[in-house]
């Protein structure tokens, strides 16, 4: 049992370390700074490790990671924070060194990523990883049609907000 | 104007390095795997296992206080009922507890993980809230039955007046508690309904969340009517000539 359990352990590490391009791409898209990131690939990491056993492999283990990585982001919460009203807490703002090792293209993009909300930035996030229209409503629970939608219209509000950062 | 191609900017993100060369380290993954969840589920979790510790204190703390007023057994009785109050309270919380949603079930898309969430906190995790806010006033209760132990070795006899104060700080301790454990829960399930609406992309009274909202707000009335209506008849219980 104790070696059956070390095993899973083992498999599910070296499955994570292939894929952690996945965990800093998402935690990336979803934080606004270091200590947020780190949250939340602690986080995603206990979900997936938490969710390991019930991993059929049916499809991909990046498929079933970008799935988990992307219910954590999205269900996860913000703390009330007293005195302060949840609509002062400007969500647009990030930290500026936050993306300085990044390059130019990826910062503008980033900046422009981050004004999107939890959803639109989860459909885009599969759209730059080229995930399927048929990927992505199945992620998500929406329809093809409205993601073929949802899609021309981030696209275009992303194009503007580059051409604004450019 | 050339227009902007998000090709590009496809084949950049594809292509950075610094996503595969930020790697976090095995022993660092490895604490992480074994960390204490900060997710929605998480904080309902440790809210509830405080309360079921709080609970279990305060049985110990009213079976003190049968031993105390050993010779007089009608508060006996009633430290008994207080008693069997928290230990039913400690059931049913840990019923909940273990209906609590997680991601165990990874087919299940965003959509149906933030349905599951709500459904759950609006129709069953309100009563855990109205019952962990009943310690507040349990506690009152044990304290001042402590102090007339240790003033009065009995329980001195109550005028009208007394079950006013009495009564009244009872049930104010209960609704703080109640509001402020309310508000907070408040806080965190409308983050998962407007990410649910973003979804959806349908106003908040056109969608399921509706029916969500009312269920939530009648549970929340029929439950604390039902408890301090049961507060106020046990104060008179208690402190009845």
């Amino acid at each position: 049992m104790y070696k059956e359990n070390r095993n899973i352990k083992t498999e599910f590490l070296d499955e994570l370390d292939r894929h952690q391009g996945i965990l800093q791409k998402i935690c990336f898209v979803y934080s606004r700074n270091s200590l947020e990131k780190e949250d939340l690939c602690q986080e995603i990491i206990l979900q997936l490790w938490k969710s390991y056993p019930s991993f059929k492999r049916k499809s991909a283990f990046s498929t079933w990671m970008y799935r988990v990585a992307l219910n954590t982001a999205l269900s996860l919460t913000k703390k009330p924070q007293l005195f302060i009203k949840t609509e002062d807490i400007p969500d647009n703002s990030f930290d500026i060194e936050y993306s300085m090792s990044k390059s130019e293209d990826i910062k503008i993009l980033y900046r422009a990523i981050y004004q999107l909300n939890k959803v639109e930035k989860a459909i885009i996030l599969l759209w730059l990883e080229d995930k399927s229209y048929e990927e992505i409503a199945e992620t998500i629970g929406m329809s093809v049609k409205n993601v073929s939608v949802r899609l021309v219209r981030i696209k275009a509000k992303i194009k503007e907000l580059i051409k604004k950062y450019q | 104007m050339e227009e902007l191609n998000l090709e590009n900017y496809k084949s950049a993100w594809k292509t950075e390095q610094s996503f595969f060369e930020e790697k976090l380290s095995r022993d660092k993954i490895q604490k992480f795997m074994q960390s204490a969840s900060k997710n929605i589920s998480g904080l309902f979790k440790q809210s509830l296992i405080i309360d079921i510790i709080i609970k279990t204190l305060l049985s110990f703390s009213f079976g003190l206080l049968i031993v105390f007023y050993s010779n007089q057994s009608r508060i006996q009785i009633i430290n008994a009922v207080f008693i069997f109050l928290a230990i039913f309270c400690i059931v049913i919380q840990i019923k909940i507890y273990k209906k609590i949603p997680g991601m165990k079930n990874t087919d299940q898309n965003i959509k149906t993980l933030l349905y599951s969430y709500i459904d759950f906190y609006t129709r069953k995790f309100v009563l855990s809230l109205i019952i962990s806010s009943f310690s507040s006033s349990l506690f009152f209760i044990s304290g001042t039955l402590y102090y007339f132990y240790f003033k009065y070795e009995t329980i001195r006899s109550f005028q009208y007046d007394d079950y006013l104060v009495f009564g009244a700080i009872v049930v104010i301790g209960f609704l703080l508690s109640a509001f402020v454990q309310i508000k907070n829960f408040k806080f965190h399930v409308n983050q998962l309904e407007n990410g649910l609406a973003e979804i959806e992309q349908e106003s908040i009274d056109e969608s399921k969340l509706k029916h969500y909202k009312k269920l939530n707000n009648r549970n929340l009335i029929i439950y604390s009517i039902i408890l301090v209506i049961g507060l106020l008849l046990l104060i008179l219980f208690i402190f009845k000539k």
